[in-house]
């Protein structure tokens, strides 16, 4: 067995990881095609905040970290749906915020402490993290397998999906909630620089190549899995912190899967080109 | 929100003028708050001082005793690397007499904050001033002689943490001494006296720690940051670091060397400073089975550790205490 | 029973009545045509029809019932302005779209019925588009598009189609494909076709019913009525060509017995 599956922080790692790089696509594709991205880091962010704010405390700062993320993304979600001329601007308000408030609550706490949180604990997952992240995955893709039609359709034209009678608006809080608790939950194992990373890359290489949209689905998770597995493994050769590793190995991914995308006859096109009638 | 009532005409009864006087009261009081005291905390005939961490604030509490009123800067439970001083702070150094910090890179923030203070008769002491300097593990070369800043380790050649050695601490409280017989001569027997006394229990305390390093049957240590290199040199031993820059965690690699070097050397226990979080050390320890221990490096100190009256003297008792049980006989 | 009843119906953007004491019924099988210049209130009036608006006044009956208690959303099929600026990136395959339309028919969290395939492409072959069920929405053309739009539609086997200025964005080759598939839906399937437009020439050709909406009130009636030109125009404020109805070079208008 090699060298890297014989230490029990690596194969934590993993394990975490793996269940992180499954889950956290799921819900990126559905934030990506809703053109929400900027969500993904404004809640991140608001986690981070939340992380301050527990260590400052005395609370479970992964607990404040979840409760400061829900909160925020159902108070976005709300000004979304009544005036959605706001929706944009009032996602980059609560990042402002998100930012703003946890500079200042920083000021309280270790920076050691404060750092693992933005870069991620990979390499020293404990118990309780580990517990936490599988209930978190199953909770998750559960969801997201029961709610998989209809947030496609919802996404794809919510004025139909509505008509259509589907209730947009339960499936959507329900959404948004899990979007929080996601990624609060994964910035504590992978940091929330790498969450926000983690929501976006996969998707856009993956919508290089699918052709449909549970392609896209499916191929996001596997290349979010491919950024984590090698990621780790590189980071553990070479002697490289885990959480940036994986985000270099998506960005190099993404970059050699759109350079392969020009080389003629590859069948690969980036702008869609109209057919004939 | 009873200022905004509507009048006749429909608009609200705030005008120009209340919003003028209200924000010139607001800017006059910033600025009377934020100038300085200027008294120079003759109060009570007691002298002020200001001391940058815990150890320097324990230090002069005891060469002080009764005459000194020690106010101590980075708050219980913080680390002094990551503190950064407040605009208070500094107005509240202008009304001291005296402020005492340990130096050799400890304190980034001493150089601003003492150009910042307009008080001539401050006395500034820099405690490390003639210790001999250790070398931080991860020492990088200067360029141009930059401002030695921040973090132990960070960009930062030696390592601050001097007061470990026993013979180190005593040349900071005579510093401290020297300084404090300087601004109030009339008393310096008081302070004579009381550097004497602790001079004596650092004596005493060194030649505990080298009655019990004669019985160390290994000598090295496994801890998660490499702070100790004062204590350790002064008694033989040899501190592996998990990562010598303070914050963020070790990478995998490092991770698997720790854990080999565990194994191959029979290692029983894994060292960490008290304050920080715990999670690497745990996550080693229960990979190899050994225990997670105390080694303070007494930055700081909790609020707890502080009500139950531990002080320099009582901590590095615990520490010997620690280090024997690992390093003891014992397969 | 009317297909659809509009009595008195009123509503007001703030205070501006766009829409005043508007009345007018639809039969099973009807082609009606919404017509009107800019800003009389077409689109208000199909969002009223679709409930995503609420009225000052006046009562609406869909299928027999009061619009408020009215359930059986599905029976309305919808084709919005909005079909043409979807994200054309959106990696969904026709088939998908159409198919995600039927499961919601169906009761979108229950199991896959088992023709499932089968009534999608069924659906497909009724819009012409069948051999394009793996291709991604956003590689076809505007017309193509529409077509799979009303495909979406049909696979839920609808009694009204509702569709507001569907040939927005399109060539005219195209456009007249649509009208022809439109006026096959209604004529073969018996779906009672209700369409906002600009083009009055097309749509007067094809639709049995024409209310005209304006600023100073509304009118309905036959195209059949050769007044109708006269009238429309007064609304309109210029003068519409108004073409014959039925005398359009067009195989299904040649099939309902066009010259």
């Amino acid at each position: 067995m090699p060298e890297i599956f014989q230490y029990d922080f690596m194969i934590n790692a993993f394990i975490v990881g793996i269940l992180i790089a499954i889950i956290i696509p799921c819900i990126g594709t559905v934030v990506v095609l809703r053109r929400l991205s900027i969500m993904g880091d404004a809640l991140s962010h608001i986690s981070l905040a939340g992380v301050a704010a527990g260590l400052v405390f005395g609370i479970n700062p992964i607990l404040s970290a979840v409760v400061f993320a829900v909160i925020a993304s159902l108070s976005i979600e709300k000004i979304r749906s009544k005036i959605p001329k706001y929706g944009e601007i009032s996602t980059a308000v609560m990042m402002s915020f998100g930012i703003g408030l946890a500079a200042i609550l920083s000021g309280f706490v270790s920076s050691a402490n404060f750092n693992s949180f933005l870069f991620g604990s990979l390499m020293a997952i404990n118990r309780f993290e580990k517990y936490l992240v599988i209930c978190l995955a199953v909770v998750v893709l559960t969801v997201f397998i029961l709610m998989y039609r209809a947030l496609f359709y919802i996404t794809f034209d919510e004025e139909s999906a509505r008509l259509a009678g589907i209730p947009v608006k339960t499936i959507t809080i329900v959404f948004t909630v899990l979007t929080a608790v996601t990624i609060s939950v994964s910035s504590r194992v992978v940091g929330t620089l790498v969450v926000s990373s983690m929501m976006v890359l996969p998707v856009a290489v993956s919508m290089q190549i699918a052709k449909s949209y549970k392609q896209t689905v499916v191929f996001s998770v596997l290349f979010s899995v491919f950024f984590v597995v090698s990621g780790l493994i590189f980071s553990f050769y070479l002697d490289l912190k885990p959480g940036g590793t994986i985000v270099m190995t998506g960005v190099i991914s993404l970059v050699i899967t759109l350079l392969a995308g020009k080389i003629p006859g590859s069948g690969r096109r980036k702008i869609a080109l109209r057919g004939d009638d | 929100m009873n200022g905004f009532k509507r009048n006749a005409s429909g608009g609200f009864g705030i005008n120009t003028k209340t919003v003028t006087a209200i924000s010139l009261i607001l800017v006059f009081s910033f600025i009377l708050s934020s100038c300085g005291t200027g008294d120079t905390g003759a109060d009570n005939g007691k002298l002020t001082i200001y001391t940058s961490f815990y150890v320097m604030y324990d230090f002069a509490t005891k060469i002080g005793g009764d005459k000194v009123n020690v106010i101590n800067m980075v708050p219980a439970g913080m680390e002094p690397h990551d503190w950064e001083p407040s605009p208070k702070d500094i107005a509240g150094l202008s009304g001291a007499d005296l402020f005492i910090y340990s130096g050799a890179g400890m304190e980034g923030w001493v150089d601003k904050i003492v150009e910042a203070v307009n008080n001539k008769n401050l006395v500034v002491v820099e405690t490390s001033k003639g210790i001999t300097l250790r070398e931080s593990s991860h020492s990088h070369a200067h360029e141009d002689g930059e401002a030695n800043t921040g973090h132990f380790g960070d960009e930062y050649q030696y390592d601050p943490h001097v007061w470990l050695d026993p013979k180190n601490a005593k040349m900071q409280m005579k510093a401290i001494k020297d300084a404090l017989v300087q601004v109030d001569g009339k008393n310096s027997g008081y302070y004579e006296e009381n550097y004497n006394y602790y001079a004596a229990k650092l004596d005493e305390l060194d030649r505990k720690y080298r009655e019990a390093a004669k019985t160390f049957s290994r000598k090295e240590i496994v801890v998660a940051h490499a702070a100790y290199g004062y204590l350790c040199s002064a008694y033989g031993i040899e501190q592996i670091a998990l990562d010598s820059i303070t914050g963020g965690e070790p990478t995998g690699s490092r991770m698997k060397e720790i854990i080999d070097y565990i194994r191959e050397h029979d290692i029983r226990a894994i060292f960490y400073d008290g304050i920080s979080s715990s999670k690497t050390v745990d996550a080693i320890a229960a990979e190899t089975g050994i225990r997670v221990a105390v080694l303070s490096a007494v930055e700081g100190l909790s609020a707890e550790d502080l009500k139950a009256g531990k002080d320099y003297f009582s901590i590095m008792e615990e520490n010997l205490r620690a280090l024997s049980e690992a390093l003891q006989q014992g397969e | 029973m009317h297909v659809l009843e509009v009595e008195n119906l009123s509503f007001a953007y703030g205070e501006n009545y766009i829409l005043k004491d508007v009345s007018f019924t639809v039969e099973k099988g009807d082609f009606v045509g919404i017509i009107g210049p800019n800003g009389s209130g077409k689109s208000t009036l199909v969002k009223l029809m679709l409930k995503i608006l609420t009225p000052e006044s006046g009562k609406i009956r869909i299928l027999g019932e009061d619009i408020r208690k009215f359930g059986e959303w599905s029976k309305i099929g919808y084709i919005s302005q909005k079909a043409n600026s979807f994200n054309s990136d959106f990696p969904a395959t026709v088939n998908e779209i159409v198919g995600a339309s039927l499961l919601a028919s169906n009761g979108i969290f229950r199991r896959k019925p088992p023709d499932f395939s089968e009534r999608v492409y069924n659906a497909l072959k009724k819009v012409g588009m069948q051999d394009y069920g793996n291709k991604l929405i956003g590689r076809l053309s505007g017309g193509q598009q529409q077509r799979v739009f009303i495909a979406r539609v049909l696979v839920a086997e609808p009694e009204i189609m509702i569709l507001d200025e569907p040939t927005v964005g399109i060539d005219s080759k195209s456009e007249e494909a649509l009208y022809c598939l439109l006026a096959r839906l209604n004529e073969e399937l018996g779906i009672t076709i209700i369409m906002v437009t600009h083009d009055i020439g097309e749509i007067s050709v094809h639709a049995n019913k024409l209310i005209c909406l304006g600023e100073n009130g509304f009118t309905v009636h036959d195209t059949a009525d050769p007044d109708s030109d006269r009238i429309i125009s007064a609304i309109y404020g210029f003068s519409v060509n108004m073409q014959n109805r039925r005398c359009r070079n067009c195989d299904c208008m040649k099939r309902a017995g066009c010259d």
